[in-house]
Formats: C-alpha cells, structure tokens, sequence
C-alpha cells in the first residue's frame, strides 16, 4: 500500500517537474488573476482589504480548476491507467494518489504564494496568518473533489469547461469557510471554529471523493 | 431478460396511470388559478402580492423534491443496475431545473414589491441558485458522454455526490449568511399563513406534482423509445 | 372583467410571474408531449415494416 502510493507520488511529482511545473504555471495565473483585482476595482487599500480574502479564495479555485482537466485525461490517454487498472493496488488508493499529488504540485504552491497576495491586497498582518492557514487547510478539499470531476470528465474530450460546471457548485462550502475564517481575523473575531469546519471538508473530501472517483474513471476504462 | 421485460410492463403501468395524472393536473390547475387569482381574498398585510405565493412556493418546494426523486433514481441505477432508473433520473432533470428557474423567477418578482429588491443574496435564495447549478452540470454531463450507459452511471455518481453535498451547501450558505447580517429589508417568514391561502396551495401543490408525474412519464416512454429505435437501428446495420 | 384582472398597485410583478410560469409549464409540457408522440408514431412504423420485410 505504502509502495503503491509513493511509487505514484514521485511518478507524479517527476512528471510536474518535467512538464515545466504545472504547480509553477498555477501559482503565476494564480498571482496574474489576483493582480487584476486592484486593477479593475481601484487601488485604495480600504476596499482591497476588506475584499482580499475573498478574491485571492475565489482565484485558487480557478487555478485548481484549470490544472485539473489533465489530471486524469492525460493518463487515461497515454495508457498509464490502463496499467495502474491492472496492477494489483485498488483503483480507489491510486486516485487518493494522484489527488495527493495533484495537491503537493498545485495546492501547496498557491498556500505557499498567498502571504505575498495578501500584502498585495493591503490586508493586515493577522489576516493574512489566517488566510494561509485556512487555504492551507482548505486546498487538500479542491483537489480531491476536483479529481472527482477529473474522473467524471475523463471520457470528455474538451471537458475542461465541464469540469468547472460540474466541481465550482461543490467547491461553494470550501470557499465559505475559506473565506469566513478570514473574515472573521479581520473584524477581531476568532477564526478557529471556521477553519475547524474547512478542516472538516477536507478530511470528509479526502476520504470519501477517491471512492466516485474511482467509480467514475472506472467507466472511463470499461 | 429483465431488461427487455421490465420496459414493456413499465409501457403498461404508464398507460394506466396518465389519463388519471394528466386529468388531476388539469382539474388541479384550473381550480388552483381560479382559487388563487379569484377566489381568495388579498392578504391584509401582502395585499394582492401574496397570489404570487401560490405560484412560487409549490415551484420552490418541487425544485427539491424533483432532485431528490432524481438522486434516488440515481442511487437505484448505481446499485440494482436497473435500466429504468436512470431512464427516470435523466427524464426528470430539465423538469426539476424549470421548476427551479421558475422558484428563483418568481420569488424575484415576489421580492420587489414586498422588500424593495429582485434579488437579496439571502441563504434561501442563495441555495436555489446552487441547486439551479448542480442541475446544469447533472445535464451537461449526460450531453457529452457519448455511451449512453456510461453516460447514465457518471451523471448518477454526479447525482449522489450532489445529494450529500446539498445539505451542507445549505449548511455553509446560512453561516454565510448570518455572519454577513445584510443590511435587509428581507425578512422571511414573517406574516403566518391565513386559513384562506391554504386552500389555493394545497390545489396547486397538487397540481405540480401531478404536472410532474405526467411529464415524467411521458418523457420516459419518449426516451424508452428512443433507445429501442437505437437498438433496432444497429441491429439493421449488424445484420446487413 | 376589468375588476377581475386588476390587481392594484403591484398588478404588473403578478401577472408577469403568473404569465411567464405557465407560459413555460405549457411549453414544457407540450414539448414533452409532442416527443413522445413523435417517437410512439416512428416505432410503430419501425415495427410495420419490419414485419413486413420478413413477410
């Protein structure tokens, strides 16, 4: 078991390393996105704070997104799955494999970029504390719930806008709790219930979404 | 065997229940609009507004109800395989998502004269939104997947993880909502509901649902049909 | 008549979601109907010709 999952993490981290860092591409749309912001809003620092949270929340959910349409595609494609279908490790463990890796490449380099954002959008020191700890509570929920979408879609040859029809009504409570645990470190409230809640979502996505997922992109193989 | 077997009962038990669905709904609608465009009084405090409840509140409530019916197909065409299942489950989604469009339609129009706004990001509203979404994304997915059966199983794991999902949208968008305190005018729920009114929304509560059963089931025959069509189709080409 | 459709002040938010409601439940309905009438015609033809070509 443990084998399986780290022979497939570093198949996946090599991959994300050769291909030019998909988490590299994710964090520069992630910074560009966040940077339009205060040029379509206007730059005063009252109105960037009090929106900061949310914009910089809303645009990792579009930068997992758009990394998820290869997610399973492209393994589906070149045959890999076929083979992993084959090997003797459950389907359900290589998906929880592939989501985990998907989070390291992509999630954890947003988490990591998010305390420059939040100096970008003016907000205060505690803020953005509790900004990186909720995205870095939250994100391991967008990955695994995407996968689910990466798995539904696999069959899809342009599936990337079904995807974000599909996963971004899921991805609502995250982005709350994401949100409102920022929310609430601004307006000198106590930000643990929120993330406690996000933590929640996440362990529940972690540990349910590899089993529909699997479902899925066994159709995807028959 | 019980695939070809199940259809032609199911193609009975239709024909036995339509005449009598189709005739409760349209006796139901014409004495639910009689009841709730003439016949009931204008509510004291809503005035004539309130008619517009007799519309909104049986679109809201069959916005749900058709999802659940339609995760419920899901559920037994994912585990018993049974192929009417999800026949039903695809035949009922554009219905739920009309009577969800109609919910938020009407509840718009029913918000501006009583609170001053078409739209109030409050959590109920806010819900109905999402769920208008997770029906677009339910039908979408079943357009692009080619193979129908697996089109079938995909949309029905959609479905179920919808369905877990929708209590805690609903959970996560009144937290939501109760910490951003609107400065509202909107207050639900506010005047109780008069011995008058109910007669105009028990009728066209009925009538919905009987609405629903008769287009579900037509629309099931028209997609049974259609696969039959399919399969004679391919067996012409096969045997040629 | 006239007292019959006039709804007071608000008369316009009335009709209009009464109007467009079962402008679209009847639209909905008769596209239903008309595609299961159009499928029960073909099959059926389907079904004579075949009969038919094994005569």
């Amino acid at each position: 078991m443990i084998s399986a999952l780290k022979t497939i993490l570093s198949y996946e981290l090599k991959l994300a390393w050769r291909q030019g860092s998909t988490g590299g591409m994710a964090v520069a749309f992630f910074l560009v996105t966040v940077a339009l912001f205060p040029l379509g809003v206007g730059p005063e620092a009252k109105t960037l704070a009090s929106i900061g949270g949310g914009v910089i929340w809303v645009a990792a959910l579009l930068a997992a997104l758009l990394s998820l349409e290869r997610l399973i595609h492209s393994d589906l494609e070149d045959g890999f799955l076929d083979q992993l279908a084959l090997s003797p490790w459950p389907l359900e463990l290589v998906i929880f494999a592939k989501a985990l890796g998907h989070w390291l490449v992509t999630g954890l380099p947003l988490v990591l970029a998010t305390p420059l954002l939040g100096v970008m959008m003016q907000m205060q020191a505690h803020s953005i504390e509790v900004m990186f700890y909720s995205m870095l509570v939250g994100t391991p929920a967008l990955s695994f719930i995407g996968s689910l979408g990466s798995g539904l879609t696999a069959m899809v040859k342009k599936g990337g806008l079904l995807i974000a029809l599909l996963i971004l009504p899921l991805y609502i409570p995250t982005l709350i709790f994401g949100v409102s645990a920022i929310d609430a470190a601004s307006f000198n409230g106590d930000p643990v219930p929120h993330l406690m809640i996000l933590a929640a979502l996440s362990i529940g996505a972690v540990a349910l979404t590899p089993f529909a997922s699997a479902a899925a992109i066994r159709l995807a193989l028959e | 065997m019980h695939k070809y077997a199940n259809p032609a009962r199911f193609n009975r038990l239709a024909n036995a229940i339509l005449p009598w669905s189709f005739g409760v709904m349209a006796i139901a609608f014409a004495y639910g609009l009689y009841q709730a465009l003439v016949a009931s009084p204008p509510d004291y405090q809503q005035g004539e507004t309130v008619r517009i409840m007799y519309i909104h509140v049986p679109s809201a409530w069959m916005s749900l109800a058709v999802y659940m019916v339609l995760a419920s197909a899901s559920f037994v065409s994912l585990v018993w395989r049974h192929p009417l299942a999800d026949i039903a489950a695809k035949a009922s989604a554009p219905v739920g998502a009309t009577f969800t469009a109609l919910a938020l339609f009407t509840g718009s129009l029913w918000g501006k004269p009583m609170w001053g706004t078409y739209w109030e990001w409050d959590a109920r509203m806010t819900s109905v939104l999402i769920l208008l979404f997770l029906y677009f994304g339910y039908m979408a997915l079943w357009r692009s997947i080619d193979d129908q059966q697996k089109a079938a199983k995909a949309a029905a794991i959609l479905a179920i993880v919808g369905v877990i999902n929708v209590p805690i949208i609903k959970f996560s968008v009144e937290w939501w909502n109760t910490i951003h305190q609107p400065a509202s005018v909107m207050r639900m729920g506010g005047p109780t509901i008069d011995g008058s009114m109910l007669i105009p929304l028990f009728t066209m509560f009925i009538a919905f649902h009987a609405y629903f059963i008769t287009l579900l089931l037509w629309r099931m025959k028209a997609e049974l049909n259609e696969r039959k069509i399919q399969i004679m189709k391919e067996n012409e080409v096969l045997g040629q | 008549m006239n007292e019959l459709l006039n709804m007071g002040e608000h008369q316009t938010f009335i009709w209009l979601s009464y109007g467009i409601t079962f402008l679209v439940i009847v639209a909905l309905g008769i596209a239903s109907w008309r595609r299961h009438v159009r499928l029960k015609t073909l099959i059926a033809n389907l079904k004579a010709k075949k009969k038919e070509e094994q005569k």
